[in-house]
């Protein structure tokens, strides 16, 4: 069955849909925010090895990590040219390089000699030479230099470039491919360019830049932020001014989405807030404190939110302030460039990424980026902060509320990871549309795998 | 943002109502329970009907009554800040612009 088809009805939440909501804002967003992409590949339960075998994780790695598509950094992290990013997933390392002032290469990151990584850490270098014995490369990847060639006359050296891997552009990030297949990452996105065109990442530069490691395989921690199911446990304070159940869910080809609506109760409330009590809320005014914005007259949160918003954009964008909708100035909106980059939409600061740490299935990286405007000369990217497991991401004292709410988060991860070690093989029941984009998730990296497997066969 | 916002919160911080700023428990309602969830010296004392208990901030009973509360809640509120949140706060509003009327509240 192709990825798009949905063969069943998927029962949704009572409450208004996210269509129902749009329809009550004043400044109507793009028309794909109409689109509804519901996904259905069956109900089957996702199997626990997944999180926790080794065999799992080795798949991952030969079937997925080194054919897919994945950001390295941002462009402004290799502004000049020999700037050097060193980016490694797994066991794998690779050098993305500024070659020229508008080219980006990137190479597996070892000497074509003895194998040696040629660089350890990201830097500035005007040629690539490897510390061991001096085999050299230009930026390019050519090879410049041939330590005591003459005991090489064995070698062809025209044929000793760098091994090159595919480099894509988007929205100011760089990502990378080992093989890419002669798919382009513009293919690879699809309808994803279209969609964020508006939203000009590549206008900001990283302000923060929050790192953590987590107890627990990759997948459980990005798949924690691929629904808003556990809103009502997790972070039921929001309840009060967030659709939480009637989040809608949409599957593409390699990307998917979650719409929030924000500005608006929980469905599952057996109460009906008001408007000023939602900003209350909003604002994380508690019980007996006074308001500190009382809403106009006639205003719902909802419009006053985007009121401010545009606002607050006006100075960047000038009277473009005024189409933007209601929605992308208020909405909790985000895409998933599969497998694991996780920009928030529209005006929202929040690039998540979710990686093995090193090559351990059983730990993981999340970062945080807030990537934000900036007037004048591009301001330096924020240093990555990585924080330990039981460290709080308020810590460094950067990512304001978000850090809090990323704290309930992370409560549940390692227990994730624990209880599954512990519970006898099973196979989890996940919901099949709040976490229809885990299931979408599940298909894509497992056709990856089968496809992979099947050209081991062939090819044995 | 032109309009709508409470000038007097500036008053109520240094002003008339300093002491009840003081006392502030930064209690919350548990959305679905209609629980309340207040500071209190040694946790968080929850208040669920007739029922009352203190509670740790991962949800563990220390005292009082005791009764299914949420571990979440109890973390919100006892780790969370201590005094009423103010603009500067919440960069989403905050450049809404404060303009005082005549009668302490600030409107446009
Ligand atoms: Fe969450």
């Amino acid at each position: 069955m192709s990825m798009e088809e949905t063969p069943v009805r998927l029962n949704r939440s009572p409450g208004p849909t996210y269509r129902e909501i749009l329809d009550t804002d004043r400044v109507k967003p793009p028309r794909h925010f109409y689109e509804e992409k519901p996904f259905y590949d069956g109900s089957d339960s996702i199997p626990v090895e997944r999180y926790i075998s080794r065999e799992f994780h080795e798949l991952e790695k030969r079937h997925m990590w080194r054919t897919t598509w994945q950001m390295a950094c941002r462009e402004e992290h290799i502004p000049e040219v020999g700037d050097t990013f060193v980016y490694e997933i797994c066991d794998m390392s690779f050098l993305v390089v500024r070659s020229a002032p508008d080219e980006i290469r990137a190479y597996w990151n070892f000497c074509r000699h003895r194998g040696r990584q040629l660089l350890t850490q990201s830097t500035w270098t005007p040629v690539l030479r490897c510390p061991f014995h001096s085999f050299t490369w230009n930026l390019d990847g050519s090879l410049a230099y041939v330590p005591t060639e003459w005991d090489f006359p064995h070698v062809d050296c025209d044929e000793l470039g760098l091994l090159s891997v595919g480099v894509g552009r988007w929205g100011g990030f760089v990502f990378i491919n080992p093989s890419p297949g002669g798919e382009t990452l513009e293919e690879y996105m699809g309808e994803m360019i279209e969609h964020s065109a508006p939203w000009h990442f590549e206008t900001r530069f990283v302000e923060a830049h929050v790192a953590k490691i987590f107890e627990a395989n990759w997948k459980i921690v990005e798949e924690a932020f691929m629904e808003s199911f556990h809103v009502a446990a997790t972070h039921p304070q929001q309840m009060v001014r967030l659709g939480d159940v009637n989040t809608q869910y949409d599957c593409y080809g390699n990307f998917s989405r979650a719409l929030h609506p924000s500005g608006v109760p929980s469905p599952l409330l057996k109460w009906t807030p008001t408007e000023q009590e939602m900003l209350d809320n909003m604002l994380d005014i508690r019980e007996g404190e006074d308001a500190i914005i009382v809403l106009p007259e006639g205003e719902t949160l909802r419009s006053f939110a985007a009121i401010v918003g545009r606002d607050q954009l006006r100075p960047a964008i000038g009277d473009e302030a005024d189409t933007v909708s209601d929605a992308e100035l208020i909405d909790a909106m985000e895409y998933t460039l599969l497998p694991n980059f996780h920009p928030w939409a529209a005006f929202q600061r929040a690039v998540y990424r979710f990686t093995p740490y090193g090559d351990d299935h059983e730990r993981s990286v999340m970062e945080v980026m807030l990537i934000s405007p900036f007037s004048g000369e591009r301001p330096k990217p924020a240093e990555r902060i990585l924080l330990g497991p039981d460290e709080s991401w308020t810590k460094p004292g950067v990512l304001g509320i978000t850090g809090r709410i990323l704290d309930q988060d992370s409560t549940n991860i390692a227990a994730v990871q624990r209880g599954l070690r512990s519970a006898p093989p099973a196979g989890l029941e996940v919901t099949l549309y709040q976490e229809s984009r885990i299931r979408h998730f599940h298909k894509w990296l497992m056709d990856r795998i089968d496809a992979g497997r099947q050209r081991d066969r062939t090819s044995s | 943002m032109e309009g709508s916002v409470q000038g007097s919160k500036q008053g109520s911080k240094q002003g008339s109502k300093q002491s009840s700023k003081q006392d502030s428990s930064r209690g919350m309602r548990h959305p679905l329970t209609l629980a309340l969830y207040e500071l209190c010296g040694d946790g968080v004392r929850v208040t669920d009907g007739q029922k009352v208990g203190v509670y740790d901030s991962t949800g563990r009973w220390v005292s009082g009554d005791r009764f299914l509360v949420c571990p979440n809640l109890c973390g919100w509120i006892g780790d969370g800040p201590r005094e009423p949140s103010t603009l500067k706060d919440h960069r989403r509003f905050r450049n809404v612009v404060l303009k005082q009327t005549t009668d302490g509240t600030v409107g446009s």
